[in-house]
């Protein structure tokens, strides 16, 4: 090998001076004396049949899926189950809601529209609604009185959306 | 007998469930593998009882080393993961590479000169394991980066990379004592 890190050539020299031990011959004799008496009493015959391991892996994996998607499922119901419905209707709006009917409203006149469908939260929900209005003193609509033809606002007189007070649930 | 012969010879003994296959395996292997466990343990105590653990793992595996396609570089390989679990066993590696004296034999005549062989001893053993490996194969049992490879299941490109960057590093050790 040349001399490629520089004084390779010294080092070269150094390592030959020294020499590997040997294994001696009572370590021949003991390592032999070990190995033949554990040949008498160890068995050769495989514990485990050839196909046997693939086929453990492979129900392993089948078992480990299993249990990972029934996790995933228990975790997903426990995670949504507050927005589910309880399937029990309690009670149904007489006329459809319809967004139309927010935008015939007079962005000058004050109005609550309530298109709610009667369940027990949404009938909460509009308690306090009403409690509200009376407290603001505004008056109560229902989308039945709204009429198609509301009278389209003047230009000058639009409010932005902020400003307005709607109160659509 | 040429290698070939006496790994067939070995195989076939194994396989008939003859324990004399045990003492040709010392008689053609034991001094290699000795090296190379001394070389990766860096001490003679745990590279002997290395030594006998791996033929005593013959004895339990020998159905699977009757059947092995090359020998020799299974002999080496299941020295090596026996060398490595001892290793992490004794959690004793480093003081080893520091305090080392008994794996190599030292040939000098002058203190000074012992002196030397004795730091380049040290030296050695702090290289990387993978990197003396096959410093001590090249150098103390001659071989070739072919036969190294093949011995260590390499590309002989990986020997010879592993044998210059440890040459490097021990020029490093060297002229850092």
């Amino acid at each position: 090998m040349s001399d490629q890190f520089g004084n390779d050539d010294q080092i070269i020299d150094e390592i030959r001076r020294c020499q590997l031990a040997t294994p001696s011959a009572h370590l021949r004799k003991r390592a032999l004396n070990a190995a033949i008496d554990a040949w008498a009493t160890t068995d050769t015959t495989p514990t485990v049949v050839p196909w046997a391991l693939p086929t453990l892996r492979l129900a392993t994996c089948f078992a480990v899926t299993v249990l990972i998607v029934c996790f995933a499922n228990i975790a997903s119901e426990h995670s949504v189950a507050r927005w589910q419905s309880s399937g029990q209707v309690l009670g149904r709006t007489l006329s459809t809601a319809s967004l139309d009917l927010v935008s015939q409203v007079s962005p000058g006149r004050p109005r609550l529209v309530a298109v709610v469908p009667v369940t027990i939260s949404s009938q909460k929900i509009l308690n306090h609604m009403r409690r509200l209005s009376e407290l603001l003193n505004i008056p109560e609509t229902s989308p039945a009185d709204i009429s198609p033809q509301a009278p389209t606002p003047k230009p000058g007189s639009t409010r932005s959306r902020k400003s307005s007070r709607y109160f659509i649930c | 007998m040429d290698e070939e012969t006496a790994d067939n010879e070995i195989r076939a003994r194994l396989a008939a469930g003859d324990s004399s296959a045990l003492e040709m395996i010392w008689d053609l292997y034991a001094s290699d593998l000795f090296g190379y466990l001394l070389a990766i343990l860096c001490s003679r105590h745990d590279a002997e009882d290395t030594l006998q653990d791996v033929l005593l793992e013959i004895v339990k595996k020998r159905q699977s080393v009757a059947k092995a396609r090359r020998l020799k570089p299974y002999l080496f390989r299941l020295a090596r993961n026996l060398a490595i679990n001892r290793a992490k066993r004794s959690r004793r590696m480093q003081e080893q590479v520091k305090e080392m004296s008994d794996w190599l034999v030292l040939d000098c005549s002058e203190k000074q000169e012992c002196d030397r062989v004795q730091q380049l001893a040290s030296a050695l053993a702090e290289l990387p394991s993978k990197q003396r490996v096959v410093i001590v194969l090249k150098f103390f049992q001659n071989k070739t980066f072919r036969e190294i490879a093949a011995t260590l299941s390499i590309s002989e490109n990986t020997a010879g990379s592993r044998y210059r960057y440890g040459m490097a590093r021990l020029s490093s050790l060297m002229r850092g004592i």
